[in-house]
């Protein structure tokens, strides 16, 4: 059975084991990398729920195998540790925006 | 680059009925085009609100989770978390729109009962029960938002790959093909002349006679 997996930082993946989905704690980018290696290898996850902040400081090369790879999926969300400098929706938007066509928009709402 | 066709009539006729389909081509891209950017600020409105919400949601679940590690402590969250364990039987389809596929993901409810989540209720308090519910919600959003989130990327590099075979048409092929057509018109033009001044030759000649 397809699994969804969140790698994320130990209160945040607590929150998530909380509902049900299975998590595993990544305090640093390194740890990060190194589960990202693991889950790519692991075909039965589909989807993979990581920290937005996290996945921003990764190698560039990383970074675009993320975004791009469709197995798993890998969605990044804002969560606790950047609770007060968090990305803006219409920020993520925007660098979203610019990865799939090549241009840079501002976003004004 | 394109292979130069003979100086012919034949050849004249074909050159300007391509760049006529050329240009047909071209229309149906730039209308493609269009319609694809039209989806895509539509969908991106959406991200945006998605996100946005999913925030909201992410700071209230930490927060509800932050009030059950002060007062129940780590380890009774942690037992708690142990017990809630479940597979998601989701499944991710392709759907195809124009012929750009997008993922879908499908998934049944994942908001629970307090019952439902597996540990015994009298023992585990409101507060691990409130942060189970807020981190279930936080689910349900995040498999809200992926399918959208998929298809703006998808429509974005539609929108990128219909670009690069509009320039690619205008920048290179249609002047290409008007290039031959102008040399050809040229060679025409000059056989033309040169018959004309052969036939003037003939008739001096024949005059002279």
């Amino acid at each position: 059975m397809d699994r969804i997996v969140a790698v994320l930082d130990e209160d945040t993946a607590l929150g998530f084991r909380l509902s049900g989905v299975e998590a595993r704690k990544a305090d640093t980018v390194e740890e990060l990398q190194e589960r990202i290696g693991q889950l790519f290898n692991e075909k039965d996850v589909r989807l993979v729920i990581v920290d937005e902040e996290m996945v921003r400081r990764l190698p560039e090369k990383l970074e675009r195998r993320i975004e791009h790879s469709t197995a798993p999926l890998f969605l990044p969300i804002p969560t606790v540790k950047m609770w007060r400098g968090a990305i803006r929706p219409e920020e993520y938007a925007a660098r979203l925006i610019r990865r799939a066509i090549g241009y840079q928009i501002k976003i004004r709402r | 680059m394109m292979q130069k066709a003979s100086p012919t009539r034949m050849n004249l006729l074909i050159l300007k009925a391509r760049v006529g389909s050329v240009r047909k081509g071209l229309d149906l891209l730039r209308s493609k085009r269009e319609a694809l950017v039209r989806e895509f600020f539509s969908t991106m409105d959406t991200v945006i609100t998605s996100r946005d919400f999913l925030r909201r949601m992410m700071d209230g679940a930490m927060n509800s989770l932050s009030i059950a590690l002060g007062l129940d402590g780590r380890a009774v969250v942690q037992s708690a978390a142990f017990a809630t364990h479940r597979d998601i039987p989701f499944e991710l389809a392709e759907k195809n729109i124009w012929g750009v596929k997008f993922p879908e993901i499908r998934y049944p409810s994942v908001i629970r009962s307090a019952d439902a989540r597996g540990y015994a209720v009298p023992s585990v308090s409101g507060y691990a029960n409130t942060a189970a519910r807020d981190f279930e919600r936080v689910l349900d959003q995040i498999l809200k938002i992926i399918s959208v989130e998929m298809r703006l990327k998808k429509i974005g590099e539609e929108i990128k790959k219909t670009t690069r075979r509009i320039n690619a048409l205008t920048e290179i092929i249609v002047p290409d093909l008007q290039v031959q057509i102008r040399t050809i018109r040229f060679a025409l033009e000059e056989r033309e002349r040169e018959e004309i001044f052969r036939m003037k030759r003939f008739k001096e000649k024949h005059a002279a006679y």
